[in-house]
């Protein structure tokens, strides 16, 4: 732990110059003593390692059928569908009690070498993680994960091999900072979570001691490299409070923003976060039509133009389309921008990518909405299972038109949150050269686009996990 | 120092508890990597065979049969089913002794038009024969797809790999560890 802070320019806030300095949650004291204390985050990291031990148990011993599992159920009908909601409202929380985190600390503590993180790593993590989320969702629909209880235990067991490795052989949080793919997409999310962990430039120019990076007797230093005085995103911060412990001059704020707020001031947009949003865009389009009628109509006309009956390839073909779609979307949207801002389709890809998060992130709530709604009850009769109790009747808490109204009002909610974001980045980024309108324009149009999308699929009926 | 001694307990147990049932099941599973939905086409039709579990396990499983008309890719409706299930006598692996006569079963019509679907029981894990003939549109044409029933059960070949590979990983990790202290 004896590595340099990344950076130590200015910090640049969400807040716009001159406006009103944002709600600090720690001035409430029972939260301020919460946070402070060992219980945070240890308190809830016990729960979730206990749950996802049982969980995990009953993937790879449990019943076969994804039906009758009540990991399965834990897993895809309750934490998939609900940690986008925390990510939405609390940022990165989860990383900080997610029982991959608290197993890689504890390898570490025990038999850690704790060596740098590789330059490799740090420059193509995101990469890995790009490919892993491709890979992954590809992977579910040739080989079977989600509908598989064993299958979904082994992808679990993939990753705790990867946490396992980084925790022994890296430094800190390797492993959830540049590897780990809920990682990547959370970190996506979490920009436009309601939440933020900032530090008070004033009170850190004095500091001298470096607590938050370095760590002291009361937590060690941040677990995800981040040095909370230049700290300008959630993406990477996942709330564990550790610097909130160390910090001698109570510096570090927990301030409440206005969601999706961060996406309007990013000043340093990177090409493959803006690929991430794009490929998440990709996904949320796949996993919708490969459960809907239209998608299995898709595969035959594939079938039928190939000359191939293999599901291998015709699925590969039409996950090619489906998450070509988004990218080239986005290119041409890029292109038309540069029309009035006279940047390049790249930098225009890079730059614009992030306004596409809302719409990922109404998109993912909406497609799981529907998992957590028609098929929650399924956690109960799972549940009851364990217990030998046989349960039967419709898993659905709501009927299927509620169900839906819910989703369109998400996909509204996401296509506005998203045009304001091209607005403002538009305005942020443009500067003077060209027309606002003319750089937001084409990403807006993208936007409704996908958007209507979005409306198109979500008005199809479903097909159930469980 | 007691967290370590009680994770080189932990790891003993692990070894001890997985390594047998690892070897037992080693050919277990043979069959994990099999498909997840095969088609085949006959005459005008093109024929579609799902499970339920996928691969297929020994007991009770549903067998689901999409039939498409192949020019349109439409599915066919009203059409009549009848699927022979029995095991492959021609692969010698296979023990002779265990299987039973084909179980024959009427499909009956699901949801979409083309979905046809039936609970079939697996009584022996290997290679089982289905054979599906159809009547539809007063064509009647047949088609013979090929399954490997596997164990049902854990996995314990992937699981035991797995955590055989977590254990290598640590004991690399100590090994590094201890001799780096000593070269300090």
């Amino acid at each position: 732990m004896t590595a340099e802070p990344a950076s130590s320019a200015p910090p640049q806030s969400t807040r716009e110059a001159g406006g009103p300095r944002p709600f600090n949650l720690l001035r409430i004291r029972p939260l301020r003593w919460f946070l402070k204390s060992r219980l945070y985050p240890w308190l809830f990291q016990y729960i979730t390692i206990l749950v996802f031990s049982f969980v995990i148990y009953e993937l790879l011993v449990g019943p076969d059928k994804a039906h009758d599992n009540f990991g399965t159920a834990m897993t895809w009908v309750l934490w998939w569908p609900l940690i986008p909601l925390l990510f939405l409202a609390l940022g990165r929380f989860w990383c900080a009690i997610c029982p991959f985190a608290t197993l890689s600390d504890l390898v570490q503590k025990l038999v850690g070498l704790n060596r740098s993180v590789p330059r490799f790593l740090k420059s193509y993590g995101i990469w890995i993680i790009d490919a892993c989320f491709i890979l992954i969702t590809w992977g579910d629909h040739v080989f079977g994960i989600v509908e598989s209880p064993r299958n979904s235990g082994i992808l679990l067991l993939m990753i705790t091999l990867g946490v396992v490795a980084a925790g022994a052989f890296f430094e800190r949080r390797a492993w959830c900072r540049h590897l780990c793919f809920l990682g990547g997409m959370s970190g996506n999310y979490a920009r436009t979570g309601s939440l933020e962990l900032r530090a008070t430039p004033e009170k850190c120019d004095q500091c001298r001691v470096q607590a938050c990076y370095r760590g002291s007797e009361k937590a060690p230093g941040c677990p995800m490299f981040e040095f909370p005085k230049t700290m300008d995103t959630n993406a990477r911060c996942n709330l564990c409070a550790y610097c909130i412990k160390t910090c001698p001059n109570d510096s570090i704020r927990l301030n409440l923003r206005v969601p999706t707020r961060e996406l309007w001031f990013i000043r340093r947009p990177k090409f493959e976060e803006s690929f991430l949003a794009v490929v998440i865009m990709g996904i949320v389009f796949v996993q919708n039509i490969t459960m809907l009628n239209i998608g299995k109509e898709m595969l035959s006309w594939l079938a039928a133009v190939t000359g191939t009956a293999s599901h291998f390839v015709t699925f590969t073909l039409l996950f090619i389309l489906v998450m070509l779609g988004p990218i080239l979307g986005l290119l041409l949207a890029g292109f038309f921008t540069g029309l009035s801002n006279r940047k390049g389709v790249v930098t225009n890809f890079a730059t614009f990518g992030y306004a596409l998060i809302p719409l990922d992130l109404a998109g993912h709530l909406a497609h799981n909405l529907f998992h957590l709604l028609a098929e929650g009850k399924a956690i109960l009769f799972t549940a009851s299972g364990l217990f030998g109790i046989e349960s039967h009747g419709s898993p659905a808490f709501l009927d299927n038109p509620t169900i839906q109204v819910l989703q369109y009002i998400l996909v509204v909610l996401g296509i506005v949150g998203s045009s304001y974001t091209a607005w403002r980045i538009a305005g942020h980024q443009v500067g003077n050269q060209g027309s606002r309108w003319g750089s937001a324009l084409p990403v807006i149009i993208l936007i409704a686009v996908f958007g209507f999308i979005n409306f198109f699929l979500f008005s199809l009926p479903m097909e159930m996990r469980m | 120092m007691v967290g370590k001694g009680a994770l080189y307990w932990f790891l003993f147990l692990v070894l001890v508890l997985t390594g047998p049932a690892y070897w037992r099941a080693a050919r277990a599973d043979e069959g994990m990597a099999d498909m997840k939905m095969e088609a085949k086409t006959a005459g005008q039709f093109l024929v579609e065979l799902m499970t339920e579990p996928t691969p297929p396990k020994v007991g009770e499983n549903v067998v689901t049969v999409h039939l498409k008309d192949k020019a349109t890719g439409e599915g066919v409706a009203k059409a009549s089913i009848r699927l022979e299930a029995a095991m492959d006598e021609s692969d010698k692996s296979m023990k002779m002794e265990s299987h039973q006569g084909p179980q024959v079963i009427d499909l009956i019509a699901g949801g979409n038009p083309g979905d046809y679907s039936a609970k079939v029981t697996f009584s022996d894990p290997g290679p089982w024969k289905i054979k599906l003939t159809f009547t539809a549109s007063g064509v009647e044409d047949a088609q013979t797809f090929d399954l490997r029933v596997v164990k049902s059960g854990p996995n314990w070949v992937i699981i035991g790999g797995f955590l055989g590979a977590i254990l290598l990983i640590i004991i690399a990790a100590v090994l590094v560890k201890s001799r780096s202290k000593r070269t300090a």
